[in-house]
């Protein structure tokens, strides 16, 4: 189809190329659907945000409902069951009876959706690196990554090698970095408790202001 | 006459063209010299046909500055003999017949000698690295390979 050819058909256009109406409608997107749950949740967050900031309600929730969320938070450590190396072994001793890290609330999720902790236990070679990191995007806000042992901190012994990356925080945003070679899993209690202070320091707004983040 | 003695003269009566020596090296164990590399899958073919190695356990790379070379352990599960197959490899052309289609075993193993030594393996069904990224340069355990410290960059 060429352009010249459209005013001579005049008023059967429409009709002759029943294609046109719906590539003109497929460009607009269907919003009015509302079954994105983005969108649903920016509606119903903006709303509750605008409520409480003409209400001058943000101060008091935010007192009294930002400890309790907090300390949901820091007590509920989730880390990703994920082993690269032998301080995996010592991952897997102190959720051991010995150690008990249940006591201080970690438990081990084996899918990243369930996790909030990342917890890199080993020396992460450049095959790794991009698995790493896309394990670290699956996983939802808030989250924190624990670097446990030297190989992740540095390369530790391998800081030279053709194919060991030195130290996950040239890629990943590390909180805590627990020393060892490999790490005691009392070292290792001691990282999450470390954690736990750091959640408890950064105390966060209850409310979410998207307007203007997409 | 044990079974090294017994597998090391029939090795010498059958493939006199490819072997150069054999030697005992330890009970049950023999090991053998190749000339080269050239009738190497024919020799494989009738090493497990004939002779009954049906397992390949092991192909290792050694780099002597001057040439390479390639060792096979094969092992008769039956009567539990093992043999070292000891192949030079020219430094200029590192080519060696592929032997993934006479042991399958000996696949990753391939795929690993080329990716760490650079030995090259015609007829091998999927010839590429496995332990390193596939845009990587250069060839990490050859003697001659000068590594370079880069800061990362994110």
């Amino acid at each position: 189809m060429s352009e010249p050819e459209d005013p001579q058909v005049g008023n059967d256009a429409p009709a002759s190329h029943p294609e046109q109406p719906n590539q003109a409608g497929q460009d607009e997107a269907p919003n009015w659907l509302g079954l994105r749950s983005d969108d649903f949740l920016e509606l119903i967050d903006s709303a509750v945000y605008q409520a409480a900031d003409k209400l001058k309600l943000k101060a008091i929730v935010n007192k009294v409902a930002s400890p309790i969320f907090n300390w949901a938070q820091r007590y509920s450590p989730h880390p990703l069951h994920f082993g690269i190396m032998c301080c995996a072994l010592e991952m897997a001793a102190s959720s051991a009876p010995d150690f008990d890290a249940e006591r201080v609330g970690v438990i081990y999720r084996s899918s990243p959706r369930q996790t909030d902790i990342l917890l890199v236990n080993g020396p992460v070679s450049k095959k790794l690196r991009p698995k790493l990191l896309t394990l670290y995007e699956q996983m939802p806000e808030p989250k924190w990554v624990i670097c446990m042992g030297e190989c992740s901190i540095s390369g530790g012994p391998y800081w030279d090698s053709y194919s060991v990356v030195p130290g996950a925080d040239t890629f990943l945003p590390v909180d805590v970095y627990i020393p060892g070679c490999p790490v005691r899993p009392e070292a290792l209690l001691h990282g999450f408790l470390q954690l736990q202070r750091k959640i408890m320091a950064e105390r966060k707004d209850v409310f979410l202001n998207r307007e203007g983040q997409r | 006459m044990t079974l090294a003695t017994e597998l090391s003269e029939a090795l010498k009566g059958q493939f006199d063209e490819h072997i150069v020596q054999t030697q005992v090296v330890r009970e049950n164990v023999v090991r053998a010299d190749l000339k080269d590399g050239k009738g190497l899958l024919e020799l494989a073919v009738s090493l497990r046909d004939d002779l009954g190695f049906n397992h390949a356990s092991l192909l290792s790379a050694v780099d002597f500055i001057d040439s390479f070379e390639c060792v096979y352990h094969l092992s008769n599960t039956a009567k539990g003999t093992m043999l070292e197959l000891h192949v030079p490899v020219p430094k200029n052309d590192p080519t060696l017949p592929s032997l993934a289609r006479v042991w399958e075993g000996l696949d990753f193993h391939e795929r690993e000698a080329f990716d760490l030594m650079g030995i090259e393996f015609p007829g091998h069904p999927r010839l590429e690295r496995v332990l390193l990224p596939q845009d990587f340069k250069g060839h990490p355990l050859r003697k001659d390979y000068i590594y370079q410290i880069k800061e990362e960059v994110w």
